[in-house]
């Protein structure tokens, strides 16, 4: 089914407020060897719509601790305002998805 | 545990996956994001085949609808025509070919408005009519349609309404004519001889409804066990050879089957035998 992904790249927004992990998932999905990524980042969930509704995406890492949203409640936004877009949900280790958790997301920013 | 139910409540709001960060490398990450475009894009290319397989449906039976309509106006000017026309000064010939016609005319009628009527209640626009009825008359009523074809052909006909079925009922007593219509027509039909047997009974009763079931039993040729499952739907009679050697349009059962669907309990019993 992805065989012209080979020529075109899979075109991707992440909405993630936290730098590092930003970093660290651009650097996985930039490892992948025979796959090309185009990577846009937004840092807050009403950003990501608003490139949502603006542009073409083919999936959107989504995630569940945003300044603006947080939980699975964030995913039922995003969908019901962009229906058609696949979205990867993206969750802290044994941060309960419900609460945004601000201060435990990681220590190496608190 | 938790793990699970987050990501169960996750895909249920719309995700596709739930990835928790820290626990995946690139290989993951690169097979959940085509997982997910993959799915995404099937269930679209579903809900396109679907929408679109609908839509045919309803312009199919629009059409039906439509036509059946345009074929009954001028149908009608023919049939008034013919009939005015045998009360002409005719020699016996014409006479006998007018008559002729005249049938001929009303068998088309028939056909034109069963299709009329498949498709409208294939449409969802049957308004089933409420209103007191007697039972043994709405029944006899049928019954005595068909008494003289039977009698031609020599094929018994008789009706038993068992004694305990409330005499009088409330509901649409056309729509329940035209079922026993389509049962009783099509026993005779397939009944060289013998007897078609019309018996009515109660199944339950309480106070504001009562179940009834109505039997056609015939000693016709019957209906092959594979036959059996299909001839309640539209354009399909028991056999294929059945159409070269009875005609028909295979509509009456499916019309009866749409109408017991979507009628009062009442109706729901009706159960053909033979």
């Amino acid at each position: 089914m992805h065989s012209e992904s080979d020529f075109k790249p899979i075109k991707l927004l992440l909405i993630e407020d936290n730098p590092l992990d930003e970093r660290l998932l651009r650097e996985r999905l930039h490892a992948a060897p025979e796959w090309r990524f185009e990577i846009e980042t937004a840092d807050r969930l009403d950003r990501g719509l608003e490139r949502l509704r603006s542009e073409r995406f083919d999936l959107v890492l989504l995630d569940l601790s945003l300044p603006d949203s947080a939980g699975s409640e964030t995913i039922a936004r995003l969908h019901a305002e962009v229906p058609r877009i696949p979205i990867l949900a993206l969750r802290r280790w044994r941060t309960s998805a419900l609460s945004p958790a601000r201060c435990s997301r990681a220590p190496r920013i608190c | 545990m938790e793990d699970e139910r987050i990501i169960a409540s996750a895909v249920q709001q719309g995700a596709e996956d739930l990835l928790i960060k820290g626990t995946f490398k690139t290989d993951l990450l690169v097979r959940a994001i085509h997982f997910a475009i993959d799915r995404s894009q099937a269930r679209d290319e579903l809900a396109v085949a679907r929408d679109s397989a609908l839509e045919s449906a309803r312009l199919r039976s629009e059409f039906l609808a439509n036509m059946s309509h345009e074929i009954r106006t001028p149908l009608n000017g023919v049939i008034g025509m013919t009939r005015l026309l045998v009360d002409t000064p005719l020699s016996v010939d014409q006479q006998e070919m007018v008559e002729i016609a005249r049938s001929s005319a009303q068998t088309l009628l028939r056909i034109v408005n069963d299709i009329l009527d498949f498709s409208k209640i294939s449409a969802g626009k049957t308004v089933l009519e409420e209103a007191d009825f007697d039972l043994a008359l709405a029944v006899e009523g049928v019954v005595e349609i068909f008494a003289e074809q039977a009698h031609d052909k020599g094929v018994a006909l008789d009706c038993r309404i068992e004694s305990d079925v409330a005499s009088l009922l409330r509901g649409d007593a056309g729509r329940l004519g035209q079922i026993l219509t389509n049962l009783v027509g099509n026993a005779i039909k397939f009944t060289a001889h013998g007897k078609v047997t019309v018996r009515v009974g109660t199944v339950s009763e309480a106070e504001n409804e009562c179940v009834l079931r109505f039997q056609v039993r015939d000693t016709g040729i019957g209906i092959p066990l594979d036959g059996q499952r299909v001839i309640f739907n539209a354009f399909i009679q028991g056999e294929d050879s059945t159409t070269r050697r009875f005609g028909g349009t295979g509509l009456g059962l499916a019309i009866s089957a749409q109408l017991v669907d979507v009628t009062v309990e009442m109706y729901r019993n009706s159960t053909l035998c033979n």
